[in-house]
């Protein structure tokens, strides 16, 4: 399971957005995120939100702006795309098929 | 015919008096296209789109639906000029920005005109490589930090708005949306706020009332590093 770590830093954007989030996994750095400030964007309706600036590896982005609600929304999306989204967890919770086959086959040897 | 056609075709070098009036009588059927409607649905060999007032985008939407907007279509210029080209731009859509005034010229007729007077020929020929340069100055410029990548579109547009005597010195009107400009110049609709606080900041521009003006042409133009000569506009040396 991947080891997210989040650390809030502050970017000098020449703008009233300078609230950043870097999104580290298994301690490399996949995305840079920003707040957006209500004054450059609340017309937009975007006020307040993460964006996705730059991502790398597992979270590239594209032009289609990436907003996230807070910083847990920022939190799951990191680890969704780290193939470790509700699906993913419950799989890596269960022990691993060949194990599992073993111990049947040790049981039936046992019990025969 | 449109004088901002004709005004523009001028710049290919002079049109005779009956050249002029060739142009003039060219049968057309007048539209008006809304806001956010392509202009041609679906285009066909028998007709080309003259843009007479308003502006309108060639673009392509990617499969996320990122659209991005290849270049304007300002007042006097043609769509699908050449009908080679349509079926190799069928993935290209051209869409009205601003509500447009659309004149459909009859392609034989253009085509007649363009055979049998020398000047509409060297004229069209203008306009095809005008595009053309126009395209690789944008592929350039794709390569400019987005602030100096907005200062340079808007030196084009000042420019190209002027020639068909549609900008004054220093503004022109300007009814594109921040989301507009994003598509153009390849940013997102959430940076493009920044872009233009920078030049804001920096008064470079002063954006409001649909109206965009610059304090300082000259200034503008050396941060967008803006070189009018791909706009071709001393004519063809034929």
């Amino acid at each position: 399971m991947p080891d997210i770590t989040l650390q809030h830093v502050r970017i000098d954007t020449r703008s009233p957005d300078s609230e950043g989030l870097l999104a580290f996994v298994d301690g490399k750095l996949v995305a840079v995120l920003m707040r957006l400030s209500d004054e450059l964007h609340g017309a937009a309706g975007f006020s307040g939100q993460w964006c996705v600036e730059m991502g790398f590896g597992s979270c590239t982005v594209g032009f289609v702006p990436v907003l996230l609600d807070d910083v847990e929304a920022v939190r799951r999306w990191v680890a969704e795309r780290n193939n470790d989204g509700p699906h993913a967890a419950a799989e890596a919770r269960s022990p691993d098929r060949p194990f599992m086959l073993k111990c049947w086959a040790l049981a039936a040897l046992l019990f025969t | 015919m449109s004088e901002p056609f004709i005004r523009k075709l001028e710049h290919a070098g002079i049109l005779s008096e009956v050249e002029r009036c060739a142009l003039r009588i060219l049968t057309t059927n007048r539209r008006a296209v809304l806001a956010r409607h392509d202009i041609v649905t679906s285009p066909g060999t028998e007709r080309v789109h003259l843009v007479t007032s308003g502006i309108a985008g060639r673009y392509k939407v990617l499969r996320d639906g990122t659209r991005r907007i290849i270049s304007f279509v300002l007042p006097g210029d043609l769509c699908w000029v050449h009908a080679a080209a349509i079926s190799a731009g069928r993935d290209l859509k051209i869409g009205a920005l601003t509500p447009c005034l659309v004149a459909d010229i009859s392609r034989p007729q253009l085509t007649d005109l363009i055979q049998t007077y020398p000047g509409i020929s060297r004229a069209m020929w203008w306009v095809t490589l005008t595009e053309l340069s126009r395209t690789r100055e944008w592929v350039v410029n794709d390569s400019r930090p987005a602030p100096e990548r907005f200062a340079h579109l808007i030196c084009e547009l000042l420019v190209s708005l002027q020639v068909v005597g549609m900008a004054g010195e220093d503004s022109f009107e300007f009814r594109l949306s921040q989301a507009d400009v994003a598509d153009a110049i390849g940013v997102s609709h959430v940076h493009i706020n920044r872009v233009v606080q920078a030049l804001r900041t920096q008064e470079l521009i002063v954006w409001c009332d649909q109206t965009l003006r610059i304090p300082n042409v000259r200034r503008l133009k050396a941060f967008g590093e803006f070189d009018p000569g791909y706009l071709c506009l001393d004519g063809l040396a034929i």
